[in-house]
């Protein structure tokens, strides 16, 4: 690995460790995901298949740029763009104080580079703030994409074992697996209230049951009228209280403006049909004053 | 019509244009000939037989066509990139097939090193399989991209159905869903052949349907020349490729069917059941939202 000289560890991925290094020769800084490849009887790792196919489709400023993979005999690295932090760490270092503006410019950042997968029919299926990073220009953009996965036209079953449980959206946590780009709506629609909230995570259940009630109480339990087909997912449960909405949304994000919290609400919809898209939410009136080039 | 999977036609479109651009950039005309010495080189023959166990493969360890589809892609890259020796191919083969399986089946299908190496029969150790792996990958520049005939079947077949919606409403035994899988299964036998190579993927899945068309629609003529624009192929390839298509799939009688229209009498036709159309017909059923149970019969005019 004479090409670039390691600085620091970063973190760890699904499947691997990252560092932080710099080109030796144009001086470039970059992030390195090692994934080791001596030790596994199953050969290199699907996920890091799967990244490296996407990511070299993908090409868009609020998706992290995959710049180059090497390999040796032992290990395989990716490099990819520097980003200073995730939206994780950013949460920690905001003390509770979030700008609403910087909230608008994240989540239209976020919504930008969801569409664009979509458009380019991908599923991220692993939304969450560690997997957002955030560089000191206030960009935002899409990283970890060994979950992700390609979708075609037939209508396949997929895996119900996606996604963080926190932004889990309810069909997947009844064990739909035929889902497409709303399954990532849900996700955003999480981290967009856990923005507005400077980073206090908006559903965060202990498993699957805590995780479906805290998301019932807050926006009632669903019905066959409400989602028609939710009684034949392969793992409802017809154990869950009627919950009736009792909680405002002035109480769930007191500090989001009333088109934002109109936004939030389309985005949170139980029944996966009726959740607005990226390209719709983009469109939204909440962003009808964003006007900074950057976040455009 | 709009799609179960909420694709409508502009979106198609879109998919259209984004497969041709990728088709230019990626794909390339391959070519296999026979050879005479089998000990040390590897040849049409044994490219063909190689492709049409990955087919078998796809079918033991139930995975999608479009892992099939990509595993002959990358099969076909593999060959043209080294010199290997014919001892090799089946594990070079079964490998290929690892390879597509991890990038488009989810991780609970995908089976583990040890078991692809028992079940497939595959006279290779899992060391040899997982050495292949790296060299097949490192050949490739860790590049497994693809974009393959099934891509642009669905995509055309699709657009057909959303331009054309009631295409099928005077048959008696066909559904949109049930074409695609006819289709498809026709499609994985053609690719098994390596002188579709010589064709770009737009053309294979072109040509495929307008087979198809020909069997019941009098406007396939005109149907075909539209797709045939869009994408820009010349006559003379299309018309080939077509040729080229029927002598193969005249090897496998059982998958010709044939298209009633309601008021055919019953008289001529035969029934056979086949069970493995399933596994397709039953995820392509959901594309075209068609939620009855009609039966997995497939039927056949005796004597075609």
């Amino acid at each position: 690995m004479q090409k670039y000289e390691k600085l620091e560890k970063i973190g760890e991925g699904t499947y691997g460790t990252v560092f932080k290094a710099k080109n030796r020769e144009s001086h470039e800084i970059v992030a390195l995901k090692r994934v080791r490849l001596d030790d596994d009887d199953e050969g290199v790792p699907s996920s890091a298949l799967r990244e490296i196919a996407l990511l070299k489709e993908l090409k868009h400023k609020n998706i992290v740029r995959l710049h180059d993979v090497l390999h040796s005999d032992k290990k395989l690295t990716l490099v990819f763009e520097y980003c200073d932090q995730d939206l994780k760490k950013y949460f920690d270092s905001c003390n509770g104080e979030i700008d609403q503006d910087t909230v608008k410019s994240f989540m239209f950042q976020l919504l930008k580079g969801l569409g664009f997968c979509h458009s380019h029919n991908v599923l991220h299926r692993d939304l969450k703030p560690q997997n957002l990073l955030i560089n000191k220009n206030g960009e935002l953009k899409l990283a970890d994409f060994g979950l992700a996965r390609a979708f075609g036209i037939p209508v396949r079953c997929y895996s119900a074992e996606v996604v963080t449980l926190w932004y889990r959206p309810p069909d997947v946590l009844f064990g739909a697996k035929l889902y497409s780009t709303s399954i990532d709506m849900w996700s955003a629609g999480c981290i967009f209230a856990e923005l507005a909230n400077a980073g206090r995570p908006l559903f965060p259940g202990n498993d699957v049951d805590d995780q479906l009630k805290r998301i019932f109480k807050l926006l009632g339990t669903p019905t066959d009228e409400t989602w028609p087909g939710m009684t034949q997912l392969p793992e409802y449960k017809d154990k869950y209280p009627m919950y009736h909405v009792t909680t405002s949304w002035q109480q769930v994000v007191p500090k989001l403006n009333a088109k934002g919290k109109d936004l939030l609400q389309k985005l949170l919809v139980c029944n996966p049909s009726h959740r607005l898209s990226a390209d719709d939410g983009m469109e939204h009136s909440y962003f009808a004053d964003l006007n900074s080039t950057i976040d455009r | 019509m709009r799609l179960h999977s909420g694709v409508d036609n502009t979106q198609l479109m879109v998919m259209l244009q984004d497969a041709l651009v990728k088709e230019t950039q990626i794909w390339k005309p391959l070519q296999y000939e026979p050879v005479k010495n089998k000990d040390v080189e590897i040849g049409s023959e044994e490219r063909d037989e190689a492709t049409r166990w990955l087919g078998r493969l796809t079918e033991q360890f139930h995975m999608h066509p479009e892992t099939m589809a990509l595993a002959v892609t990358v099969l076909d890259r593999f060959l043209h990139s080294v010199k290997a020796r014919p001892k090799y191919l089946r594990c070079i083969t079964l490998t290929c097939f690892y390879l597509a399986a991890k990038s488009t089946e989810e991780d609970e299908i995908i089976p583990g090193t040890d078991e692809l190496v028992r079940e497939s029969g595959c006279a290779c150790s899992v060391v040899d399989v997982l050495r292949m792996e790296r060299i097949i990958l490192d050949k490739l520049s860790w590049d497994l991209r693809s974009i393959t005939s099934l891509d642009f079947l669905h995509i055309f077949h699709a657009l057909l159905m959303s331009r054309c919606p009631h295409l099928l409403d005077s048959m008696r035994n066909m559904t949109a869903s049930r074409q695609l899988s006819i289709l498809t299964r026709k499609l994985e036998r053609c690719i098994a052949f390596h002188e579709i190579l010589a064709y770009r993927p737009a053309t294979v899945a072109l040509a495929l349907l307008s087979l198809e068309l020909e069997l019941f629609v009098p406007e396939w003529f005109r149907m075909t020349i539209a797709l045939q624009k869009t994408i820009q192929v010349n006559n003379h390839d299309l018309i080939h490729c077509r040729e080229i298509m029927t002598h193969h799939l005249s090897l496998y009688p059982r998958l010709h069917v044939a298209y009633i229209h309601n008021k055919t009498s019953k008289r001529k036709v035969e029934e056979i059941e086949v069970d493995d159309d399933e596994d397709i017909y039953d995820s392509i059923k959901r594309l075209y939202n068609e939620d009855d149970n009609s039966s997995s019969v497939i039927t056949v005019v005796s004597g075609s």
